[in-house]
Formats: C-alpha cells, sequence, structure tokens
C-alpha cells in the first residue's frame, strides 16, 4: 500500500504538525535515537527527490510554546475521537504517546 | 462516514495522494538486476498490481506485463492507465489460480505486508509455480525500522491534493501486526471515508525460513531497490530471490 510510507513522508513534510509526538517518542525511547537520526535523515533524501514534484510548501508557522501545543494536539484527538474517526484503543495509544505516559 | 473495504475509495485518491515517485526507479534497478541473467526476463507477473504504475513502467521498458490484484476498484484504475489490450485479473493472495509461465514475479509497495506468516509462505509457493527454474521472485517488506517509525508517530494528519487525511496506526509489538487507519476529507466538499488496513511486520527469519521452504534461493536484501544492502536504518527492504532448478 503505502500509507506508512505516507505517515513516514508526512511527519517530516508536515514539520509542526507531528513535532510533539515526535519529540515525547524521541524521549521516551532515548536508545532509538541513533536509529531515529537515520530513518530522518532517509526521510530527508526521500522528501528531497520527491520535493521537485511537490506543491511548494507554505512557510511554516511559528512554532508555538511547547504546552500549548500539547493542548492542542490533545484536544484536537478528543474531537477525532468523539467524531469516531479514531477508535478508544486509537486514542489511547496517541494520547498516552502525546503525555509521554 | 463510508467506511469502506480497503483500497475500494483509496483507489480513487491512490496515484495523486499516497504513491511518490518511486516507481520509475524501483523499474530501473529492476531492469539492470534482470539484465545479469543470460536466460533473459522478458515476462513478468506483477502481483498486487494496484493501479498499474508499476506495470506501467516495465511494460515501457518492454517486458510483457500480467497484473493481479485482490481489489476490484484498484484493477478498474490499472485498467484506466495500461489500456484494453492489458491482461488484468482479480486473484488473492495467498491463493493464485492465474496460470503461464513467467520469468520474473514482483510484489511491490509492502503489498505483502498484508499477509500473515502462514499466508507468506503459501504465497511463495503459488508464486514458485508461476516461475521458470532460475525466474526471480523481487518483493519489497517493512522493516523493524518501519515498525518502530509508526509506533513512534501513532497519528500523522497532512494535506495533499485538495484532501485532508489523519493516519492513525496501532502497532502490536508482540504479535508484530499494525492496524492502520487512514481517513481522507476533501477539503472543497466535505466528502469524507474511512478504510482500515492491516498488516503484519515480518521477522527475517520468517521470510528466510519461507523462501527456503518455498524452494528459492536468497540473492540479496537491499534497501528499497538500491544496491546498497539493507540495515536497521532501512524502512523498506527490497528481497530478491531466484527459484531453485530442481
Amino acid at each position: 500500500m503505502g500509507l506508512l510510507r505516507m505517515a513516514a513522508r508526512t511527519a517530516v513534510v508536515a514539520g509542526t504538525a507531528t513535532a510533539v509526538s515526535g519529540r515525547v517518542s524521541r524521549r521516551q525511547a532515548a536508545r532509538y535515537d541513533q536509529k531515529a537520526e537515520a530513518e530522518q535523515y532517509e526521510q530527508q533524501q526521500q522528501y528531497a527527490a520527491q520535493q521537485q514534484y511537490a506543491q511548494p510548501a507554505p512557510p511554516p508557522p511559528p512554532p508555538p510554546a511547547p504546552e500549548d501545543e500539547s493542548m492542542a494536539k490533545l484536544q484536537q484527538l478528543a474531537q477525532l475521537h468523539s467524531q469516531g474517526v479514531l477508535s478508544d484503543e486509537e486514542f489511547s495509544a496517541a494520547k498516552a504517546k502525546l503525555l509521554g505516559i | 462516514m463510508d467506511e469502506a473495504e480497503p483500497y475500494a475509495r483509496l483507489a480513487d485518491v491512490y496515484d495523486e495522494v499516497v504513491v511518490d515517485p518511486c516507481y520509475d526507479r524501483w523499474a530501473a534497478y529492476l531492469h539492470e538486476l534482470w539484465s545479469s541473467d543470460h536466460d533473459g526476463v522478458q515476462t513478468v507477473l506483477d502481483v498486487c498490481c494496484g493501479t498499474g504504475l508499476m506495470s506501467a513502467e516495465l511494460t515501457a521498458l518492454g517486458y510483457r506485463v500480467v497484473g493481479v490484484d485482490r481489489s476490484p476498484a484498484m484493477l478498474a484504475r490499472a485498467r484506466h492507465l495500461l489500456g484494453p489490450d492489458a491482461i488484468l485479473a482479480q486473484q488473492a493472495l495467498p491463493e493464485l489460480t492465474i496460470g503461464g509461465v513467467f520469468d520474473a514475479v514482483i510484489s511491490t509497495f509492502d503489498s505483502l505486508n498484508y499477509l500473515s506468516p502462514n499466508e507468506l509462505g503459501t504465497s511463495f509457493s503459488a508464486l514458485g509455480r508461476r516461475l521458470r527454474p532460475g525466474g526471480w521472485l523481487v518483493f519489497d517488506l517493512h522493516t523493524d525500522a518501519m515498525m518502530q517509525f509508526t509506533m513512534n508517530h501513532p497519528v500523522v494528519e497532512g494535506q495533499s491534493d485538495g484532501r485532508r487525511f489523519v493516519i492513525s496506526s496501532v502497532v502490536d509489538v508482540a504479535a508484530r501486526t499494525c492496524n492502520t487507519r487512514i481517513v481522507m476529507t476533501r477539503t472543497d466538499d466535505g466528502d469524507i471515508f474511512s478504510e482500515q488496513h492491516a498488516q503484519h511486520f515480518f521477522t527475517d527469519t520468517e521470510v528466510r525460513d519461507a523462501l527456503a521452504a518455498a524452494r528459492f534461493e536468497l540473492v540479496a536484501i537491499t534497501d528499497e531497490y538500491t544496491h546498497t544492502p539493507a540495515d536497521q536504518s532501512s524502512l523498506r527492504a527490497t528481497w530478491s530471490a531466484r527459484r531453485l532448478a530442481t
């Protein structure tokens, strides 16, 4: 399929959109740091290869304060959950990641 | 919200939103790999051909390609792309009822990750029966690094080609499975659908054993259709094997 690849691509392209979960999970799994760096390099390579086909990216918004960002993300998740977009299981997993628990 | 069968709705946006422009590079790799075969590779069975992008690349390189896929919606797209003369058939692994003997069988873009470990072995045997002795089986699979990446990014949101999407993944590390939900909304009219895709992360040993049991000789495991050997950072590993003569 390509959904996971699409996610991998988007996690880099979107930048701030997934910065929170990325940062939390990196803290949680410091031992994966090296791998994460390697992955990031690879994703950047993929991104660079894809750039010529992609729409020009809008300028990134100024990064909000980490607290606000977490809250906003959490509210977004809760909204997706209440809309039925995320299952209980998916919501719990995402929330745990976000809060670093 | 429309809860669709895998690919039933995704098919319409697959080429625009889901894939990257990777198939020309992947096809060039296969072309080079097969040029080393003195018996020559002319015929290719594209298993899980999807919208037909890979078949189209290989056809342009002069191969005679037959495509099969589980999803009628994806096959309809492939028909549109490849034209009325293309040979396409609806087939769902691990069953393979199509006949013929091919020089090579491919399955790209982690299609085989949709199978269970048992089904993988059965599928390899079925694919081997469609190959001449020395024929090639080339496929790619998600790696442990991809499993780790997915766990680190349980929810990813983005926008592409007038669609807003949310990809949420639940990884079961013990079972080595991943349930991925994609929800896609068309931004201009709010049309929304959801699909759930279940995949399995195979261990290296599982794949090696399944290949050996189906009488394949492993040639190489490389990083995503390159000549670089796959390592711990590879998100996608390309496996090349050949059917043993006996």
